[in-house]
């Protein structure tokens, strides 16, 4: 076991109103050698739990319980000098719109040196050569190392923020959203270099997305989220095949699929719970086809069931 | 049907005002602002009822130090003070908003025009801004005042016509950002004229920066009143400010609450005006989406 | 293509449009003109009564810029658009106002095409003030109708909210409802759901299709992702830098794709059955400048098959099948 997420809450401050809870207690395991997926919809709280593990939460963002254990310690008691070792050099991430995330008067590979020069300390020439290695190694063409950011196309510049993610060889790596505003082409690339790179490396990807298609196809395991708790978590294939949740289900059942023809999309009606008020009993239920009497009173845990699985659903509560 | 919907737009509206409010007061200093604002403004209507004395009476001992029956003082011919600034509200409340209202009035139309007229009519247009930025308004005001003599309507017309371009461009500014906006060619789709375009949905959402200007150009106005009085340019016949600090600062020594209520009360006008327009700004806001959009009790299956 | 000629609603005819660029500086000292950029390059489509015909590309396609003119929002360079027999392209100014009811667009991010300050009903009500000299009473019901009809309902809930006071996918909705309330014979949607959620998403495409039958319009359906394309259409033609490459009812070009390009889309597709693996076709980067000024097929910097001909002539849609048309030398023999 990798990492360690323990009874994770979150709240994100907002002046004037009540906070809102992005995360309840969310308990999550990510082993080594592993692609886990993070599905949800917006609000759900997947980026929310990202940035909570790398310790870059808005101003606003306040943790107000729970642990993250790496490699023996709780990444949220640890100073902010010792996280800043961890940060990048063990566990990186890809941000979301990381194109955008550059700065536009330095140059690409300038940028990922510096990086490698503030952690390892290493001189301009070395920290050069890494960097133009890790470039050259995500598909952007060696001539065009040196440009800016500007002059890169949307695509390419995703990849130069996956090379900096990857550039220091982290344990973890975290994806919130890496493909979402690219053409399917250039995500399609975009994916098999991230699989390719997590099986060389042997490490930890955790990759978060709203598109279960591209979860499904490239993860080992798959945790589905729901407004900020985790409703379920197994190995993709069962939950593909087999979902044991209402929403994995109806998440599924939503998604128009070419290669499906064209039976009707399922729809869910409503809308994901205001996270400024607190509920009793299950916050999927006033969507849920499935919801009986207890659902509204009675707030379900994760319960595990026999091949692994975990759901959080009274559906499968008395499950041996 | 109709009945029941009237219900609901009370409703809608009711909590747009409670949520307008909200958003006000996260400002934490616009709600200070508005109290001082307000209370000048009632100052400002009623003088009569709050002033203990006519303000130009000079009944009273010269040169008095504050006390409780003169809790600012008196002046060099024995006005009181209290009175004075309390009667002082009106000039600058009146000069700076007639004056920052007439620069929304002009401004406004003309930045929208060349905004969203562009070509060579913009180009005409923003030259003529420059133009009118270019005057002095100080010096215009000089000679106004040494041509036609002491006039306060008429320093607010000349400060209202100098510094209205600055609205003029921002709204011209905020014309060529929305013109582009899908709203705005959604409307166009729908085969609206162009007037109704420009009125309906660009005027609305353009203005606000425009608002929050003339709010800043509101405490502009007022330094201005004051800073004419102080030079002795302004209508003796009224009770100024800025006229009462022109005549303390001769005694700042010896009667320092001679300039120092005036400006104190200057400052705080400005001040309040200021901070309000933070709130109002932030009220702005209301149109931006919210983390849910509506509360779950709203639900709909 | 598609059936008799009295059922096309609208039909593009040979449209282009170029953008001027303003070029470098020092270009201009040179002499040398600035290269326009040709968002799209000879389209033609034809699109029946209450058919959809979803097109397909990658951003930079020309698929949007083709919405915008068949919408008349923005003017082709050059070629004709045909609503019913109406040259739409050559109306004066407020004769294409009158003419706009019967065409509409749905842009694709939902906030940012409602009017931030109007209601939900003035928003739905506009197109009939604008269009229509109705009383009150009687434009009320039409937008409560109109809101029930796009599953707004209770409707008088959302009348009088704002678009900043409303979900993604109800402000989609309230879209919808403003660009069908004059029952219009042809709709751009401009990838109408790809900010949304996948649940809310799927609500609006079902939603789309009802109102389609229901209301027999016609839709110009773009999107970049097949999936929703399959799902939506009755045709699906793919466009690369401008030209429109493949089209052909769905079924046929998602089970037989003919044009290399529309293969490598649909390889790029994600399979969730995980049994059976894709297979995932190689693709090079972007097209470089000096490319893009080649003579030829435009697709030959990519094409897996590229041979002689197609860097010296460009080909052209044809029939390969009963309605299923390519442009690819592999199918039709060259110009000679």
């Amino acid at each position: 076991m990798t990492l360690e997420v323990r009874d994770l809450s979150l709240e994100y401050a907002r002046p004037g109103l009540d906070p809102v809870r992005a995360l309840n207690r969310v308990r999550l395991t990510v082993a080594g050698d592993e692609i886990l997926g993070l599905v949800g919809e917006s609000g759900c709280g997947k980026s929310s739990l990202a940035y909570s593990i790398l310790r870059v939460l808005p101003l606003n963002g306040r943790i107000t319980e729970g642990q993250i254990i790496f490699e023996n310690r709780d990444l949220l008691s640890l100073s902010d000098h010792r996280m800043r070792n961890i940060r990048w050099a063990r566990i990186a991430m890809v941000f979301q719109s990381s194109m955008n995330s550059f700065s536009p008067v330095h140059r690409i590979v300038d940028q990922l040196a510096a990086v490698h020069s503030v952690h390892l300390g290493s001189d301009k020439r070395e920290a050069r050569r890494v960097a133009e290695r890790a470039l050259v190694r995500v598909g952007i063409p060696p001539d065009r190392v040196r440009c800016y950011p500007h002059e890169f196309s949307g695509g390419m510049r995703q990849r130069a923020a996956i090379a900096l993610a990857m550039l220091l060889d982290p344990q973890v790596l975290i994806a919130d959203e890496p493909t979402t505003a690219l053409d399917v082409v250039v995500q399609d690339q975009i994916l098999k270099m991230i699989e390719s790179w997590q099986r060389e490396n042997r490490s930890t990807v955790i990759f978060v997305s709203h598109d279960v298609t591209v979860v499904a196809e490239m993860c080992h395991r798959i945790a589905v989220m729901y407004a900020g708790e985790l409703v379920e978590l197994a190995d993709t294939d069962l939950v593909v095949t087999h979902p044991m949740h209402p929403y994995t289900d109806a998440l599924l059942k939503c998604l128009p699929r070419v290669r499906r023809g064209a039976e009707r999309l399922v729809t869910l009606p409503g809308i994901p719970p205001d996270l400024s008020q607190r509920y009793d009993g299950c916050l999927f239920q006033p969507r849920c086809p499935l919801a009986f009497g207890e659902c509204a009173t009675t707030k379900p845990d994760l319960y595990e069931l026999p091949r692994g699985q975990l759901t959080r659903c009274l559906l499968r509560r008395a499950q041996p | 049907m109709q009945e029941r919907a009237g219900y609901y737009r009370t409703r809608e509206l009711l909590r747009r005002a409670k949520s307008s409010w909200k958003h006000f007061r996260s400002v934490r200093t616009a709600e200070v602002g508005l109290v001082i604002v307000l209370c000048f403004a009632v100052m400002a209507i009623i003088p009569q009822l709050l002033a203990p004395y006519p303000p130009k009476s000079i009944a009273f001992g010269v040169l008095l130090a504050p006390s409780w029956v003169h809790p600012f003082g008196t002046d060099t011919i024995g006005r009181d003070m209290f009175s004075r600034i309390i009667w002082g509200s009106q000039v600058s409340m009146t000069f700076g908003l007639l004056a920052a209202g007439l620069s929304m009035l002009i401004g406004t139309p003309l930045g929208l025009i060349a905004g969203y007229y562009g070509g060579w009519l913009d180009h005409v247009l923003s030259r003529f801004f420059e133009i009118i930025l270019m005057i002095p308004a100080f010096f215009l005001l000089v000679m106004v005042v040494a041509i036609f003599g002491n006039n306060l309507d008429f320093e607010i017309l000349i400060v209202g016509v100098t510094i209205w371009p600055a609205n003029a461009r921002i709204m011209r500014a905020s014309v060529l950002s929305l013109k582009e906006r899908k709203f705005v060619r959604a409307a166009v789709a729908t085969g609206a004229r162009k007037s109704r375009v420009v009125l309906r949905h660009i005027l609305p959402n353009a203005i606000q920066p425009v608002i929050t200007n003339t709010n800043l150009q509101i405490g502009q106005a007022i330094l201005f009143e004051a800073g004419m009085a102080f030079l002795g340019l302004s209508d003796p016949n009224v009770i100024s400010w800025g006229q009462m600090v022109n005549l303390g600062v001769y005694h700042l020594i010896d009667a320092w609450w001679l300039a120092f209520f005036p400006g104190l009360a200057l400052t705080l006008l400005i001040l309040g005006f200021n901070l309000t327009g933070d709130g109002v700004a932030a009220m702005f806001g209301l149109e931006r989406p919210t983390a849910a959009g509506i509360t779950s009790q709203e639900v709909e299956k | 293509m598609n059936g008799k000629p009295e059922n096309q609603i609208i039909r593009v005819v040979g449209v282009r449009k170029h953008f001027a660029t303003s070029g470098s500086l020092l270009g201009s000292i040179f002499g040398r003109r600035s290269k326009p950029i040709k968002a799209v390059d000879g389209v033609d489509l034809e699109i029946g009564r209450a058919e959809v015909v979803s097109l397909v590309g990658e951003s930079g396609s020309g698929k949007t810029t083709l919405g915008e003119i068949a919408t008349m929002l923005l003017p082709p360079s050059q070629g004709k658009i045909f609503l019913r027999d109406v040259d739409i392209t050559r109306l004066k100014s407020r004769k294409l106002r009158r003419v706009r009811r019967h065409f509409q667009i749905i842009f694709q991010d939902p906030f940012e095409s409602l009017n931030p300050r109007m209601t939900v009903y003035r928003t739905v009500a506009e197109p009939v003030w604008v269009n229509e000299k109705l009383p009150r009473s009687e434009v009320y019901s039409r937008v409560i109708t109109m809101l029930n009809d796009v599953g707004l309902t209770p409707p008088e809930i959302y009348l009088y909210r704002l678009p900043a006071e409303l979900s993604g996918g109800q402000r989609q909705r309230v879209a919808i409802a403003r660009a069908l309330i004059l029952k219009p014979d042809f709709v751009v949607a401009d990838e109408p759901v790809s900010m949304l959620d996948v649940s809310v998403a799927a609500g609006i495409l079902n939603l789309m299709l009802d109102l389609r039958a229901k209301l027999g319009t016609a839709f110009l359906f773009i999107t970049h992702d097949l999936n929703v394309a399959g799902y939506v259409g009755d045709r699906i033609a793919t466009m690369y830098r401008g030209l429109i490459v493949e089209i052909g009812y769905s079924v046929d070009v998602i089970s037989t794709p003919l044009h290399p390009y529309t293969q490598l889309l649909i390889s790029a597709i994600p399979v969730v059955n995980t049994t059976a693996k894709r297979a995932r076709l190689e693709a090079t980067i972007q097209v470089t400048e000096k490319e893009q000024e080649a003579t030829g097929c435009k697709y030959q910097f990519r094409c897996p098959w590229v041979m002689d001909v197609c860097k010296k002539s460009e080909p052209v849609l044809t029939e390969v099948r009963t309605g299923h048309f390519a442009s690819c030398f592999k199918y039709t023999p060259p110009p000679n």
